[in-house]
């Protein structure tokens, strides 16, 4: 096993991380980051600028830095997992509804729950995770006839309902006046909340999500030869498929419920991967997770920073910054420069 | 023995095949031929189990073929699919360790005996010097190669091929055939192979079966199966048929006019 680019991707989380952490209205070097987090033994006069940085450090970098890096890794080892069951490569985590159905959850919390009370912070990563998981599981109802759910069906069944369901959100949306700017920020991957909550949260479902399909990565490479011969080899297709859909659904649904839709990364992450470490899904599934943390982690460090990027949705971000940098890596693929 | 019996296999309200019974015997291959439309390659899928007939069965050494889960299935009968559409970036090696699935657990370990499968398929195949090259990049004929090397790795008693030789060079031609004839006559495999070239039928079968619009409509040897009468009234044309001046075996070919 090549283990070049899992220390690469490692390298590339761990200067993710300290960007996230160090970088924000009050810079913080790895040095004071290392001191705040090991606290104790400093000078009097130095105490309160150290319990200053431990606050920040402990109560808003270190919690969003681990977040981000939670979403990041769910959307691209999900993405990649995506890619391999529907053998699309404009396949991402959206495609058969994670993203129109958590869109449609949380715009009818934030509605009908109201915004203030505590149950109504709740309510919306709870009803867009409910959202996502019902979307997918009457998307792959529908696209099933007998046995069989054809990975073509999927798609386009995908397509159709999430065009319904992103029209019925449109619909709710039309009838508030109050909640248009919140449910806009969630459907462009700018809903956050503060602390810990969301990370203890979330972490569960993706990390059971992620787990399973590293696990069964290798059933996604005899997939890639289509599905009669995947038969023909010897995998129970339907069952692995459907095993497959339900662990990517379950990290990228619980990423989204507390992220919004962040676009992109689920996308060219795993493309990206593809193309610096080639197709083989044991690989691909891991490096696309340690990759997809990183990459977010560096693109929301630049969002919280950048003088032009501040306080946009970080979905939009990731566009801005990933977009020119995909499409160099394909220029350069296709240049035959690897 | 690998026993199609009396299965017919509908697409929606078309009747692909109808009533084809046929045995597949250790040790021989029997070619399967037959007009293009006229069910050779339904009658493999159904075979292989990856098609359910609606109604007749088939069954391997006894065991009923679409009741078996797809590992046991797959260790009972190997596929050889026509090299179309195959994930180009995948090496020859990843190819071939693929043939081992059926053995592998629910996580898909590979353990070193499945190397070792692989490797010994990739030698059989003459492949071995290919492991390191991308699907991508290698010519029509190392991709049918690859995929026997794969159906070798599943170590099945029975090997279905649909049109191995499409679209290859005559060298292509011969090293799969020759190879598919070692592996009935040395091996003891059951060979099932679908062939276009009535004179590829002729030269390497032991058996053949003439499909016409669905139908067996002959079972023999090659000599008694491809004689002008059956041939025309199943391929729609004037047909002739004549021996070969030093094997003795029939040569084929439409007439003109």
């Amino acid at each position: 096993m090549r283990l070049q680019p899992y220390a690469a991707c490692s390298a590339a989380l761990g200067l993710g991380i300290l960007l996230s952490v160090g970088l924000g209205p009050e810079l913080l070097p790895p040095g004071r980051v290392l001191r705040a987090l090991a606290g104790g033994e400093s000078p009097a006069d130095a105490g309160r600028e150290l319990a200053v940085d431990r606050a920040i450090v402990l109560l808003h970098r270190l919690p969003n830095a681990a977040f981000i890096a939670l979403v990041g890794a769910a959307l691209a080892g999900s993405g990649a997992a995506y890619q391999g069951i529907l053998r699309n490569p404009l396949a991402d985590p959206y495609l058969i509804g994670v993203a129109p159905g958590a869109a449609l959850g949380a715009v009818l919390a934030m509605v009908f729950v109201g915004p203030t009370s505590g149950a109504g912070l709740a309510a919306v990563p709870a009803a867009a995770f409910l959202g996502a998981m019902l979307t997918v599981a009457a998307v792959y109802r529908i696209a099933r006839v007998g046995k069989a759910a054809p990975v073509t069906t999927l798609i386009l069944c995908g397509v159709a309902v999430g065009s319904f369901v992103s029209a019925l959100t449109f619909l709710v949306l039309l009838q508030t006046r109050t909640e248009l700017r919140r449910a806009l920020y969630f459907m462009l991957g700018g809903f956050r909340l503060e602390g810990w909550a969301p990370v203890v949260s979330a972490l569960p479902y993706v990390a059971a999500g992620v787990l399973v399909l590293v696990l069964m990565a290798r059933h996604l490479n005899v997939l890639q030869f289509g599905d009669e011969q995947a038969l023909e080899l010897g995998l129970d297709v339907e069952r692995a498929k459907l095993v497959l859909i339900l662990a990517a659904s379950l990290a990228a649904a619980a990423a989204v419920a507390f992220a919004g839709v962040i676009g992109f990364v689920g996308l060219v992450v795993p493309h990206a991967a593809r193309l610096l470490w080639g197709p083989d899904y044991r690989r691909l599934v891991p490096l696309s997770t340690l990759a997809g943390a990183a990459a977010l982690l560096v693109t929301d460090a630049a969002a919280r920073t950048a003088p032009g990027l501040h306080s946009l949705p970080l979905g939009v971000v990731t566009a801005l910054l990933g977009a020119p940098f995909f499409l160099y890596l394909l220029r350069r693929r296709d240049q035959g420069c690897w | 023995m690998l026993k199609v019996e009396g299965i017919t296999v509908c697409y929606g309200a078309r009747t692909a095949l109808e009533d084809a019974s046929l045995e597949v015997r250790p040790g021989e291959i029997l070619a399967l031929i037959g007009p293009n439309g006229s069910g050779k390659s339904t009658l493999i899928r159904a075979a292989s189990g990856v098609i359910a007939p609606r109604r007749g069965r088939v069954t391997a050494d006894g065991e009923d073929v679409h009741g078996l889960r797809p590992a046991l299935r797959a260790r009972k009968l190997a596929v050889v699919p026509q090299a179309v559409s195959l994930p180009e970036a995948f090496t020859a090696r990843e190819t071939v360790l693929l043939g081992r699935t059926a053995y592998l657990g629910w996580l898909g370990h590979e353990t070193p005996a499945d190397r070792e499968a692989a490797a010994a398929a990739m030698e059989r195949t003459r492949t071995a010097g290919l492991a390191a090259r991308r699907l991508g990049d290698l010519s029509g004929g190392e991709r049918q190669l690859v995929l026997v090397a794969r159906a070798l790795a599943q170590r099945a008693r029975f090997l279905l091929m649909d049109e191995p030789t499409a679209h290859l060079d005559l060298r292509h031609e011969a090293a799969i055939l020759g190879l598919a004839r070692e592996l009935a006559h040395s091996d003891g495999l059951g060979v099932l192979v679908a062939l276009h070239d009535l004179n590829l039928a002729a030269r390497h079968a032991d058996r053949a079966a003439l499909l016409d619009a669905g139908r067996i409509a002959a079972t023999g040897s090659p000599a008694e199966v491809l004689t002008p009468e059956r041939l025309s009234a199943a391929y729609g044309t004037e047909v002739e048929v004549v021996r070969h001046p030093d094997t003795g075996l029939p040569v084929v070919s439409a007439r003109l006019g």
